[in-house]
C-alpha cells in the first residue's frame, strides 16, 4: 500500500519504468509458463504415443508366449522392446495377474496388480504418481488377445472352413511404464535455452525502455525545471532540445512563451520606472505647491499684521525723527563752543534714545522678515517654544490691542527645549492669534499658555500650547471642517481659508496634533501638542531637519519680549 | 505759542511723551500713560490742550476725546497715531478732536498743530 502510494507520488520516470518493468516481467512469465507447459505436454504426448505403438506391437507379438505361458519366449520379446531408455519396466501377465515375464530398468520396483484391461480390450493410459520419489510416470496397459476359429460339427472335415466362427479372447495383458524423467531432462535443456532467450529479450526490452523513457522524460524534466525557475522569477533560461517531434515543438513553444513573457516583464518594468519617475516628479511638484501654499498663507498673515507692525514701527520712528530734528535744531541755535556740559548731556541722552528706538525698529523689521522668510528650506533646531510665542506676540500684540483684546500670557518657564522649526511654529501661533482676534471682533480676552506634560494621549512627553479666547466660538456642525483647505467663515478678503489647514500640516509634520474645544458664543480653545520625542522618523521635517542641522541658524538673543499681561 | 499754556500728553510710549514734552518747552507739559490716566488727570490739572495717542491699553484716545468734550468742549484735542489706517482717526475727529498728527511727525508739524489749536482756542 505504501509502495503504491510512493509510486503515485514519484516522478514520471519512476512511474514509467516501474509500469513497463512490471508489464515486461508479467508478459515474460506468462509466455514462459505457456511455452514450458505446452512443451511438456507435447513431449508427454509423444512419449505416450511412442509407448502405445510399442505396447501394441508387443501385445500382438507375445500372444503365443502368453498362450503357452512360456517365460523364455516372452523374455526375449521384452528384452528386444525394453531397449528404449525411457521405458521403466515391462510386465507381461496372465489374466489372473500372474507375471509371466518382466523387466525393469535399474532397481525400479514393479507394482503388482492388474489393470483389468481385459474388460475393455483397448489401451489404458494411467498417470501414476510415485510416493517415494518426486515425479510421475505413465503406465500403459494393453490386452493380449488370441483369436480362435470355432468350426461347427457340420462343417468339420470340409475343405473350406471359411464358414468357421472367429472368437477373440483376452488371455493376458502387457503393462509398460514410461519414465517422464528422462524425457523431461531432455526437455529441460530446451526450456533452459528458451528461458535464457526470454530473459535476454526482457533485459533488452527493459534497457530499451530505460532509453525510451529517458528520451521522453528528460526533456520533460528540463521543461519542469525551467517552469520552476520561471515561477521563481528567472526568465533568462533557454530551453534547447533540438528535436523535431512533439516534445521539441512543446519546448520551442515554451521557449517562445518565456521570451514573450520576458519581453512583457521588461516592458512592465519600463512602465514602472516611468511611473516611479512620474511619481517622484509629481511629489516634488506637490511639495513645491505645498511650500508655496504655506508661503501664500504666511504672506496673507503678514498682510493682516501690517497695520499692527506699522504702528509698532511708527512709535519708535516718531521718537527717532523727533529727537533727531530737535537735537539738530538745538545745536543750530548757538555756536558749538557756547554749548554747556548740560547741553551736551542732553544731546547724548537724545542720541541714546535715537539709538534705542532705532534698535527697536531693527528688531521689529527683522522679526517681520524672519516671519516672512520662505520655509522652503525647513530647518529643525533647538527651540524654546516660549521664545517663539514671545516673538509672535511682538509682531501681533498691537493688532490685539487695536482690537481691544486683553491678552494674558501664562508661560511655564521650565518647558524643555525641543527640536522644531521656529519659523513654522510662529506661523501656526500667528494664525491661532489672528483667528482669535477675528472671533472676538470688538473686544475680548485671549489667554495664551504653555506647559510641559509628561504624557498627553499617545505622546510620552509633550509641550502643550493653548490659545483660549472668549469669542464667538465655532458652531458644532462646522468643527469637523475647520482644518479643511479653503474652508472659511470669514468674509471675502478677510481670510484665505488655508490658515488652519496649513497649521494642521505644520503640526502634523512635527509629529503633533491640534485639538479644538469650542462652545458656540462662549469661546474657543485651540491646543497644540508638540511631542518632545516622537517626531515621526519619516516626516519631511525630520529628514530635512537632520540634513540642515549642521548649519543651524543663529539664535536670536535680541528678541523683544513683551509678555506682561495687560489686565 | 501761549507761554503759560498747560498741555496734557497722553501716550503709552514713553519716548513719544518725553519727546513731545521737550519739544514743547517751555510750556507746562503734563504726562499721562493711558486714557484712564488722562481722564483721571484732566479734572485736576485742567489742561489748555490735550495731545493723545489712540491705541493705548485700558482706555484709548476715543475715550479721552469723548471725556474731554463732555468735561469742557473748549479744550482742544490733537490726535497722534501710528496707524496708517485713518478709520479710528476720522472717528475721533467726528467725535470732536481738533487736530491730527500721524506718527512719525516732525517737530515743525507738532509745533504748528499745537499753535493752531491754542490760537484757535484763544
Amino acid at each position: 500500500m505504501s509502495l503504491l502510494k510512493k509510486l503515485t507520488n514519484s516522478g514520471l520516470r519512476v512511474k514509467f519504468i516501474a509500469i513497463i518493468f512490471l508489464l515486461i516481467i508479467a508478459n515474460g512469465t506468462i509466455v514462459s509458463y505457456y511455452l514450458i507447459s505446452k512443451q511438456v505436454e507435447n513431449l508427454e504426448k509423444a512419449l505416450v504415443e511412442k509407448g502405445s505403438a510399442l505396447i501394441e506391437v508387443l501385445a500382438i507379438n507375445c500372444e503365443y508366449g502368453v498362450f503357452i505361458e512360456n517365460e523364455a519366449v516372452l523374455k526375449e520379446l521384452i528384452d528386444a522392446t525394453a531397449l528404449a531408455e525411457d521405458i521403466s519396466y515391462i510386465v507381461i501377465q496372465n489374466l489372473e495377474g500372474e507375471v509371466l515375464a518382466s523387466k525393469a530398468r535399474g532397481n525400479t520396483k514393479i507394482p503388482i496388480g492388474t489393470s483389468h484391461v481385459s474388460d475393455q480390450n483397448s489401451l489404458i493410459v494411467r498417470k501414476v504418481t510415485e510416493d517415494s520419489r518426486e515425479g510421475y510416470f505413465y503406465e500403459l496397459c494393453y490386452p493380449v488377445v488370441t483369436k480362435q476359429t470355432l468350426i461347427s460339427k457340420e462343417s468339420l472335415g470340409s475343405i473350406n472352413n471359411s464358414h468357421g466362427h472367429v472368437v477373440t479372447e483376452t488371455i493376458g495383458e502387457v503393462r509398460l511404464a514410461l519414465s517422464v524423467a528422462s524425457t523431461m531432462t531432455k526437455a529441460m535443456a530446451n526450456i533452459r535455452m528458451a528461458m535464457v532467450i526470454i530473459l535476454l529479450v526482457m533485459t533488452f526490452t527493459i534497457l530499451l525502455t530505460f532509453g525510451l523513457v529517458n528520451k521522453i522524460v528528460r526533456p520533460l524534466e528540463k521543461l519542469a525545471a525551467a517552469s520552476e525557475k520561471i515561477a521563481e522569477g528567472d526568465l533568462t533560461i533557454d530551453i534547447e532540445i533540438g528535436r523535431p517531434d512533439e516534445i521539441g515543438l512543446l519546448a520551442s513553444s515554451f521557449d517562445t512563451m518565456v521570451k514573450s513573457l520576458l519581453e512583457s516583464r521588461r516592458e512592465i518594468e519600463g512602465y514602472n520606472r516611468t511611473l516611479e519617475e512620474k511619481i517622484i516628479e509629481r511629489t516634488k511638484e506637490l511639495e513645491n505647491a505645498q511650500t508655496m501654499l504655506i508661503q501664500t498663507e504666511k504672506m496673507a498673515a503678514v498682510g493682516q499684521l501690517s497695520a499692527g507692525v506699522a504702528h509698532e514701527l511708527n512709535n519708535p520712528l516718531g521718537g527717532i525723527l523727533g529727537y533727531a530734528q530737535y537735537t539738530l535744531e538745538k545745536m543750530n541755535k548757538k555756536p558749538f563752543v557756547d554749548n554747556t556740559d548740560r547741553d551736551f548731556e542732553a544731546y547724548k541722552k537724545h542720541l541714546r534714545d535715537i539709538e534705542t528706538q532705532a534698535r527697536r525698529c531693527k528688531t521689529i523689521v527683522r522679526n517681520l522678515l524672519k516671519f516672512s522668510r520662505s520655509t522652503a528650506k525647513i530647518d529643525l533646531n533647538d527651540v524654546n517654544v516660549n521664545e517663539v510665542i514671545r516673538e509672535t506676540l511682538s509682531l501681533i500684540e498691537h493688532q490685539m490691542s487695536m482690537n481691544k483684546i486683553n491678552l494674558a500670557v501664562d508661560l511655564e518657564e521650565a518647558i524643555p527645549i525641543m527640536q522644531a522649526n521656529a519659523g513654522m511654529l510662529q506661523q501656526v501661533f500667528t494664525n491661532m492669534i489672528i483667528n482669535a482676534i477675528h472671533a472676538m471682533e470688538e473686544s475680548g480676552n485671549l489667554l495664551i499658555t504653555s506647559r510641559y506634560s509628561p504624557g498627553v494621549g499617545e505622546f510620552a512627553g509633550a509641550v502643550e500650547i493653548s490659545f483660549a479666547d472668549d469669542g464667538s466660538g465655532i458652531p458644532a456642525e462646522i468643527q469637523k471642517n475647520i482644518f479643511e483647505p479653503f474652508f472659511t467663515t470669514k468674509a471675502i478678503g478677510q481670510g484665505t481659508g488655508l490658515g488652519l489647514s496649513v497649521s494642521y500640516g505644520i503640526i502634523k509634520d512635527h509629529g503633533g496634533e491640534i485639538r479644538v474645544e469650542s462652545v458656540d458664543s462662549c469661546g474657543t480653545t485651540f491646543t497644540i501638542i508638540l511631542p518632545l520625542e516622537n517626531i515621526g522618523e519619516d516626516t519631511d521635517i525630520t529628514r530635512r531637519g537632520k540634513e540642515s542641522l549642521a548649519d543651524g541658524t543663529v539664535n536670536d538673543q535680541e528678541t523683544s519680549a513683551k509678555t506682561e499681561s495687560q489686565d | 505759542m501761549k507761554p503759560d499754556a498747560r498741555i496734557l500728553v497722553v501716550d503709552d510710549e514713553a519716548i513719544i511723551r518725553e519727546f513731545v514734552s521737550e519739544v514743547l518747552e517751555p510750556l507746562d507739559v503734563v504726562q499721562a500713560v493711558n486714557g484712564q490716566d488722562a481722564i483721571d488727570q484732566i479734572p485736576v490739572c485742567i489742561p489748555d490742550l490735550i495731545i493723545t495717542d489712540i491705541k493705548m491699553p485700558i482706555k484709548g484716545g476715543e475715550e479721552v476725546v469723548k471725556f474731554t468734550k463732555q468735561f469742557n468742549a473748549k479744550i482742544p484735542v490733537i490726535i497722534i497715531t501710528g496707524y496708517t489706517s485713518l478709520d479710528i482717526a476720522s472717528e475721533c475727529i467726528r467725535m470732536g478732536a481738533d487736530g491730527f498728527l500721524a506718527k512719525p511727525f516732525t517737530i515743525t508739524q507738532l509745533r504748528e498743530e499745537v499753535n493752531r489749536c491754542l490760537e484757535g482756542k484763544v
